[in-house]
């Protein structure tokens, strides 16, 4: 097997049971690892009518084939779970080294069940797996947990901790791996924190060796080479993911006010990757075996908003906290950033959330009285920064705002929903659809909601990646409907493989999907080729699918966030709507779903899914 | 004829830190070609190991994108060229 340990460890919290479960052969080999094994993990173990905040939700933590390895990227770590936030899958995923150390330590995933009484953290040293009293962590924020637990257990280790976020059950508490990543969306944080968890510390000191290391070596090789000559990764690694402000702003894609203002030309240039830079970018960043480097420290020496050096925020931050909200003030938006990661919440949805809400009280659904004399304006960094921590603290208007925009809708009432932009309950991440419409339809089809990290028709349809050995290559029109169903079915199997391998996305789109499929082979000893792997990648795609049709989504769940049908009066995309329909129909037609949203029992059997075809 | 030329935040650095530079050329391509001999540093980043232009360099004139079949077209004295490099975040 190669890289794969075949085994699972199995914590439950309730009753403090440390076991290993052995994982077939066939099963590795079908779901690959990451959010793929997590995937049919979930279907097999957890009822899908769990509550997500009960004892009764598994917090599945995966690696991927690639962990261990020094593959270029092969650093992500994938946290599986049934989201509070949206009620349906969950998954979100970081990079580190902790998938690597999780490997060495022997395992291809952890499962953790049941919920402690009392805080506790989890430490794992190879076989040896011990349930530590967190008392002296609990309400400590994410960095200093990281700062106290690196001291305790030493930096060869690597962790998993929430902050105040979690431990108050914000609906869209993210899950911190260390400083540098963020395991971000869908809530995690507040499953960690209904099971008393604060923290999961793992080192490993085994070997990983690839099943065909002569191969793996080649191949290997052959990745490093076009990663260091594709243009778009190394501009990522000269000015970070906010590299694309400038781009994105120019072509309409940029959001500004929540989706309301068409006109992004203020924001590009002034919270671009070249503007960290040249003002607070003391350093750069790499997660485990990367050598592109996405990631910025950054400092603000000075002023209102003034940060010690520290982890600088990526382009779904900048623009959650800043253009979305109107506010062009690059240190105070570093200052959110450090805010959102130290309580632990999820930047986009916090953005997003807070967006929300400034909508609302633009428009008297909420007042002063509601903000308990305090104001939600737009353009106003103090008013967000005192947001995010009621938010986190769950303190007075920021109790209803932790339940994240969908739910608080419901809760204000009167016409708030109007102000909601979100698919499923996910708020939406940093692409206006009016200027991507494939990338539009791939927020309405991910399957944890409006996600901007489910498919690659992004860059794709901006004709800025192509992946001709799977046919993915062509002339595309991004403000256009016509062929994005089919080509975001292929789109959406790359990622599934990501998320499954686990390998970063910005080292695919400097490969060949044959590549990836090398690299699986060599690594696992499994002869996949290439139709088997986008073979993996629709299974597992359609398994997450099936999941969420037993948790109660439906084609009606499928759509889009009205304000993104009423067209921009300026800006780039001045005019422009997505047509959902067309695009939805020859999605729907291309994957495999009937009428209602469901996989084509048929389609289930040729994919192997036959106890998920029973099912619905 | 001489041309003001616009770069991207990223490639400044490579021009000394000029947003804005007066550029010779008659037309896109010829521009940028003038531009990466004045500053050889920008040469990786629009054009590939072949020598093609990458498919990520777009051109803007007075604002207005330019396609593909548009690059050769002649410029007038005072445009305004933006050269942008059209790539992926996260």
């Amino acid at each position: 097997m190669g890289t794969h340990r075949g085994k699972i460890l199995d914590v439950n919290l309730s009753t403090g049971i440390v076991k290993t479960t052995k994982i077939e052969e066939d099963v590795l080999r079908k779901f690959i690892g990451g959010s793929g094994l997590a995937a049919k993990l979930f279907f097999d173990r957890v009822p899908p009518d769990v509550e997500p905040l009960s004892d009764k939700n598994v917090l599945f933590l995966m690696a991927g084939p690639l962990s261990g390895t020094n593959f270029p990227t092969s650093s992500r770590v994938v946290a599986a779970f049934k989201s509070p936030q949206t009620g349906i899958w969950g998954q979100a995923s970081a990079g580190g080294s902790l998938a690597a150390e999780m490997k060495k330590a022997g395992y291809d995933g952890i499962a953790i069940s049941g919920a402690s009484s009392k805080p506790v953290y989890l430490v794992i040293e190879n076989d040896k797996v011990e349930i530590k009293d967190a008392a002296d962590l609990w309400g400590k924020d994410c960095y200093q947990t990281t700062d106290i637990l690196t001291e305790r257990h030493g930096a060869k280790s690597d962790m998993l901790e929430i902050g105040p976020a979690g431990e108050n059950l914000v609906k869209f508490a993210c899950i911190l791996n260390g400083k540098w990543g963020s395991v971000s969306r869908c809530g995690g944080g507040a499953v960690m924190g209904s099971k008393k968890l604060k923290a999961v510390v793992i080192r490993g000191t085994g070997k990983v060796e690839p099943a065909s290391p002569e191969e793996f070596t080649k191949i290997r090789k052959t990745v490093l080479k076009k990663i260091k000559e594709n243009v778009s990764a190394q501009a990522i690694a000269e000015a970070g993911t906010a590299v694309a402000c400038e781009i994105y702003a120019i072509i309409g894609i940029l959001p500004v006010k929540h989706f309301t203002v068409g006109d992004s030309s203020l924001y590009g240039p002034k919270l671009s990757g070249g503007a960290i830079s040249a003002q607070y970018l003391t350093k750069t960043h790499s997660c485990l075996t990367c050598p592109i480097g996405c990631k910025r420290a950054v400092k603000v020496a000075e002023g209102p908003y003034a940060i010690e050096e520290g982890p600088g925020p990526q382009y779904e931050t900048i623009g959650a906290f800043g253009s979305s909200l109107q506010i062009d003030d690059l240190a105070a938006i570093l200052k959110m950033g450090e805010t959102a990661n130290r309580y632990g919440v999820d930047t986009i949805s916090c953005g997003g959330t807070i967006a929300f809400a400034m909508e609302c009280f633009e428009k008297g659904i909420i007042t002063s009285k509601d903000l308990d004399g305090g104001q939600l304006r737009w353009g106003n960094p103090d008013d967000v920064l005192a947001m995010i921590e009621k938010i986190a603290k769950r303190q007075g208007f920021g109790d209803v705002l932790a339940e994240g925009s969908r739910s608080a809708a419901k809760q204000i009432g009167k016409d708030a929903e109007s102000c909601t932009a979100e698919i499923k309950g996910l708020e939406m991440a940093m692409y206006d659809p009016r200027g991507a419409h494939g990338h539009g339809l791939s927020f309405m089809t991910s399957n944890r909601g409006a996600c901007h990290v489910a498919s690659t028709i992004g860059y794709v349809e901006q004709n800025w990646i192509t992946w001709s050995d799977v046919g993915i290559i062509g002339d595309f029109d991004a403000k256009a409907g016509e062929g994005k169903g089919e080509l975001n079915v292929k789109c959406e199997s790359l990622d599934m493989l990501t998320n499954s391998a686990t390998l970063c996305r910005f080292a695919l789109m400097s490969m060949a999907v044959t590549d990836l499929a090398e690299a699986l082979k060599a690594t696992t000893g499994f002869d996949y080729d290439l139709d088997e792997i986008m073979e993996c990648g629709d299974r597992i795609w359609m398994l997450q699918r099936g999941l969420n049709n037993l948790m109660g989504v439906t084609a009606a769940d499928d759509r889009m966030p009205k304000r993104i049908l009423t067209p921009h009066t300026d800006g780039p995309v001045a005019g422009l709507v997505p047509n959902v329909e067309l695009m939805l129909r020859e999605y729907y037609k291309a994957r495999g779903l009937d009428a209602n949203g469901r996989p084509l029992k048929e389609k289930l059997n040729s994919l192997g899914l036959s106890d998920l075809a029973a099912k619905l | 004829m001489s041309v003001k030329v616009r770069l991207p935040s990223l490639l400044r650095k490579y021009a000394n830190g000029q947003e804005l530079l007066e550029v010779t050329g008659y037309s896109p391509v010829e521009c940028l070609h003038n531009l990466v001999v004045q500053f050889p540093d920008i040469r990786r980043w629009v054009y590939d190991k072949q020598g093609e232009l990458r498919p990520q360099v777009w051109f803007f004139t007075n604002g207005e994108r330019i396609s593909a079949d548009e690059l050769t077209n002649r410029l007038k004295d005072g445009d305004e060229l933006f050269i942008l490099l059209a790539l992926g975040g996260g």
